[in-house]
């Protein structure tokens, strides 16, 4: 075996393997860094180039630029609060707001460092453990899937703060919004409108744009204040990065069982990035003696998401590389280039192929190290983002959410799900509903529901008594009892406050949040009465529970209401209360009409005048800046569609009414 | 005078094979748009790609070929894309992997029906029938199936051709299954089967050759029992010639029942939802209506593109076996077939795949 590491490691650092590790980082990079784009992307882009290279070559290729591309999404996620990548989505939670507090540079130096780290532990962890690993990968079938689920859905609770119901209430909206589309077992859609674009459901990319970046667009339009809250003079760049990596190795502990978590969710077949990142989060927030920055910009909100999201690929490439079952949808393409090579995962790669299996481990710790490295250098210089005022930087991050947008399905449904979604995150963020429950069930939903059903299917009711079924159990009923005991301690500790907005809630805009809530599920359970049971035994399962919780929230919402009097506390009455149409919400609404624009003029004309002429139109309007500034920030905008999204990454763009 | 017609005629038909002017010019200069119905990785993305590689290079004028994916909601995305939004022009076509059943019974999702689809070729498949040997009480030869009393087949979705071909000829044959359907695509099937929750599945000819084969049939995990060959002349299901090895579904029953062939609605069923697809497993499409001019460019750059000794050994690599390719022409009359499928046998396939589902 140590020959065999040996010879990985030459293999590795031969030419020609070496250039394209390097031009794969490069790609990499790029990749991770533009929203839209992304590792998946890159895998299918890069995939045919492998078609003449030596094998060495090509996994150094495509895994140099997959291992990376984790690392620079997070530029964006704490830049701009845009997730350039669903794996980046859980380091928007402290990442950004590090950013509006003026320590950018910190939270690049955490995430770059624990990214790498991650990944290090990751690539060895492939490479030891591919030869042992079969009984744990062969074990985890659908029922340990659906357990899984089900102890990852308890993290809603450490993610809730102080309003667990509201969380629980929002994971039953989340688990329904899984359940738009096609069903797992039967081709019956559901909630799908007749609407083909809703068949295959809900898209994660602009569900999470539209719930997360959204709203802190609208705020900086309202605001027009720079990114930062502190004025550039008082930020030292320099010092920021070191502090970001020895944040890291402060909290070592946590960056360890992060990349553990990474790993372990890698291992199983078909969970990927997006899921490790939220699972970590979730446990950094619930292991934590002091939860009350998370949401606000803890550095552990950044180093246990990036961590993960970096460790997972060494995990993911195990099932891959030993049985042909990919550990994730970058996996899959993957096993692609393992046919253009001819070679077959499997025993073959753990014995006459050995050698190639160690050059990739060798491949992921390189370009973590490497990629980190640069990226590092770069920080100073990326940083500066955060400074430009909003009206100027704010055209350019509008367009990459919209592209970002677009890309996951070519279709004007996924604007229209940003939008839609966009409001919901506004409405949620100013009510103080915590939004990244909603995720996690979303994301859960459809994992546990053909889990379950599959489980059932095959097993009948005996699936419950296998033996890790029982040990999850355990593990959820543990999970449970903790965050009881943390909620008892929170509710007695007033300085604990998290990731919900909870302090400026709008109670009267919670209230009318709970009853749509309330409105919605009782929708949901109606109309899953037309199924076969089997098709609406699962919606039904958690809309029912979720419809009590979101009554109870009602209640308890009426009831702070009424306390407060007619005119309620100054949070009841809040500049957002639905009585009074504010100046903010008239620059709210104002902005979302912009954004209806968008959409209008891209039907008639296309992306290629909607965007640029959306650039060019606000920053003039809105911005109030001259026209000479606002063409060259239009054509720049143009010259990126067409470079980056027409050349490097053929898109499909809307096809214009009016324009050939 | 015959000398002078022959030659007169020689000419004629060289002048016709010659891509004219106007031929070479229509794709000049321009982008072609291949549209996948299924998510980057999968076999279908792989063999798509491929094909995108060289094909450019065959087709007069030699436009740029990209390859944009489509997934979702069982290849309807894509199709659906293909059939209402794509422009007819010949600038954009599909290579997909089709539901025969889906045009059969209809489906809510679907927009277009595949037969309004111009179709420019095919790629024949065979389909393997594969069982784990461990199954009770030992499967060392594939007539050992009938000793099992039970065990799970796994598949795709119950209204799937995957689904209604396996359980109708575990049905004609008179075993013992329980049907476990929901997988979300043949790799999950197959790692189910990899950890024993079902015993007996099916795959396409390039997941049995690239992946099932080599990483479970060769480590004695599994055993493949019948081919489902596509349909040969005269209404016949001849071995295909990517897997000559393994006898095709009517010889398997013929060995068990002395000779006779299966008969009867639930093998007339059967054979109308899969001989459609193992015909034309993939296929090449082109919006309805399509450009006429482009529809003949596209369909000899296809023929053309078989005749490419590089690509075949590529695209070999890939499944283990030379791609089979069927004319648009021949392909388009299987599909119209599809329209002639008596109403009783359409209704036993929707009645049938509803009651999978309460098995």
């Amino acid at each position: 075996m140590l020959e065999a590491a040996v010879a990985g490691l030459i293999a590795a650092v031969q030419w020609p393997a070496v250039g394209y590790l390097f031009l794969g980082i490069a790609l990499g990079i790029y990749f991770g860094a533009v929203p839209g784009l992304s590792g998946l992307t890159g895998m299918a882009i890069l995939l045919p180039f492998t078609f003449g290279m030596d094998p060495v070559s090509a996994f150094s290729f495509l895994l140099g630029m997959y291992a990376v591309t984790t690392t620079s999404d997070s530029i964006t996620a704490i830049l701009i609060g845009v997730p350039a990548g669903a794996a980046a989505q859980a380091t928007v939670l402290d990442g950004y707001p590090m950013a509006k507090r003026g320590e950018a540079a910190r939270a690049f130096g955490a995430a770059f460092t624990c990214s790498a780290i991650g990944g290090v532990l990751g690539g060895l962890f492939m490479g030891l453990s591919i030869p042992i690993v079969q009984p744990l990968v062969l074990s985890f079938a659908k029922p340990e899937f659906f357990m899984l689920g089900l102890l990852g859905l308890c993290m809603v609770g450490s993610l809730s703060g102080r309003s667990v119901l509201k969380g629980m209430t929002v994971a039953g909206l989340g688990l329904l919004m899984s359940q738009v589309g096609y069903a797992e077992q039967i081709a019956i859609p559901r909630y799908w409108m007749n609407t083909t674009y809703l068949l295959d459901g809900l898209p994660l990319v602009p569900v999470v744009l539209g719930l997360f970046s959204l709203p802190e667009l609208v705020s900086l339009a309202v605001s027009n204040r720079s990114i930062s809250d502190v004025p550039r003079e008082k930020i030292s760049g320099g010092s920021g990065i070191w502090l970001g990596v020895k944040d890291c190795f402060i909290h070592w502990w946590l960056l360890l069982r992060s990349a553990v978590i990474g790993m372990y969710i890698g291992i199983l077949p078909a969970l990927g990035p997006t899921i490790a990142d939220w699972v970590a989060y979730g446990h950094a927030v619930q292991s934590a003696k002091d939860k009350s920055q998370f949401g606000k910009g803890d550095v552990r909100g950044v180093i246990a998401p990036e961590t993960a999201n970096n460790s997972v690929k060494g995990g993911d490439l195990v099932p891959t590389v030993a049985f042909g079952i990919p550990g994730s949808a970058g996996m899959a393409i993957l096993l692609g280039a393992f046919l253009i090579q001819g070679l077959t995962p499997g025993p073959e790669m753990l014995t006459t192929k050995l050698h190639i299996t160690f050059s990739m481990m060798w491949t992921l710790i390189f370009a973590n190290i490497i990629g980190a490295a640069l990226l590092m250098a770069w920080t100073n210089q990326l940083q500066k983002i955060i400074f430009v005022p909003a009206n100027l930087i704010l055209p350019g991050i509008t367009f990459f959410v919209l592209i970002g947008a677009w890309t996951a399905g070519n279709n004007i449904g996924d604007w229209i799900t940003l939008i839609v979604f966009g409001v919901i995150g506004l409405v949620m963020k100013k009510a103080g509903w915590p939004r990244a429950p909603l995720i996690l069930g979303f994301i859960l939903g459809r994992i546990m529901e053909n889990s379950l059903h599959i489980s059932m299917a095959a097993y009948g009711m005996s699936w419950i008594f296998r033996p890790i079924c029982i040990a999850i159990a355990i593990g959820i009923v543990v999970t449970l009892a903790y965050a009881v005991r943390s909620h008892m301690k929170m509710r007695t500790d007033k300085s604990t406050v998290d990731v919900t907005d909870a302090e400026s809630a709008d109670t009267k805009l919670s209230l009318g949040f709970a009853v749509a809530v309330c409105l919605v599920l009782a929708y949901a359970i109606v109309a899953s009465f037309a199924w076969p049971p089997t098709v609406r035994l699962f919606p039904l399962a958690f809309s029912t529970p979720a419809i009590i919780l979101a009554a109870f929230a009602v209640f308890f919402d009426w009831r702070s209401i009424r306390l407060a009097g007619v005119g309620g506390t100054a949070a009841a009455a809040g500049t957002f209360g639905l009585g009074s149409l504010s100046q903010e919400w008239r620059r709210t609404f104002h902005f979302f009409a912009w954004l209806l624009g968008v959409i209008g003029v891209t039907m008639l004309f296309g992306q290629h005048v909607a965007l640029p002429v959306f650039i060019a139109l606000y920053l003039m309007v809105w911005g109030k800046y001259r026209w000479p500034l606002a063409l060259g920030y239009a054509a720049a905008g143009l010259v990126v569609l067409v470079v980056l999204f027409d050349y490097m990454s053929p898109t499909i763009w809307y096809p214009a009414l009016l324009l050939p | 005078m015959t000398r002078k017609m022959l030659i007169a005629a020689g000419l004629v038909a060289l002048v016709a094979a010659i891509p004219g002017p106007a031929m070479s010019q229509f794709y000049k200069g321009k982008t072609v748009t291949m549209i996948i119905n299924y998510p980057a990785g999968g076999p279908t993305d792989i063999e798509g790609r491929i094909i995108a590689q060289h094909l450019a290079s065959h087709i007069p004028g030699k436009p740029t070929v990209i390859v944009k994916n489509m997934g979702g909601a069982g290849g309807m995305i894509g199709s659906n894309y293909l059939g209402e939004i794509a422009k007819p022009d010949g600038e954009t076509f599909g290579f997909f992997t089709w539901n025969p059943v889906a045009e059969l019974l209809g489906d809510p999702g679907m927009r277009v029906r595949f037969s309004d689809f111009t179709l420019l070729a095919g790629v024949e498949n065979p389909v393997v029938v594969y069982m784990r040997k461990d199954t009770p009480p030992g499967i060392n030869a594939a007539t050992d199936i009938m000793k099992t009393k039970e065990f799970k087949a796994l598949s795709l979705d119950s209204h799937n051709t995957n689904t209604i071909q396996q359980a109708l000829s575990l049905d004609i044959l008179g075993v013992k299954f329980k049907a476990v359907t929901g997988y979300r695509g043949l790799k999950e099937v197959e790692t189910a089967i990899l950890q024993n929750e079902g015993q007996l599945a099916n795959s396409s000819l390039p997941g049995w050759r690239a992946s099932i084969e080599p990483t479970m049939a060769k480590q004695g995990i599994v055993l493949p029992l019948w081919q489902v060959a596509p349909p040969g002349k005269g209404g016949t299901h001849p071995r295909s010639v990517a897997v000559p090895e393994l006898p095709t579904f009517e010889e398997f029953y013929g060995m068990l029942n002395g000779g006779k062939k299966p008969s009867g609605i639930a093998y007339e069923a059967m054979r109308s939802a899969i001989d459609a697809q193992t015909a034309v497993f993939r296929t090449f499409f082109m919006p309805p209506k399509a450009n006429k001019e482009a529809v003949t460019i596209m369909r000899a750059a296809i023929n053309d593109l078989w005749k490419n000794k590089q690509f075949i050994s590529d695209y070999a690599k890939v499944v283990k076996s030379d791609p089979v390719l069927v004319s648009g022409e021949d392909g388009e009359q299987i599909m119209t077939g599809l329209a002639k499928v008596k109403p009783e046998i359409k209704t036993f396939l929707r009645d049938y795949g509803n009651q999978l589902v309460k098995k």
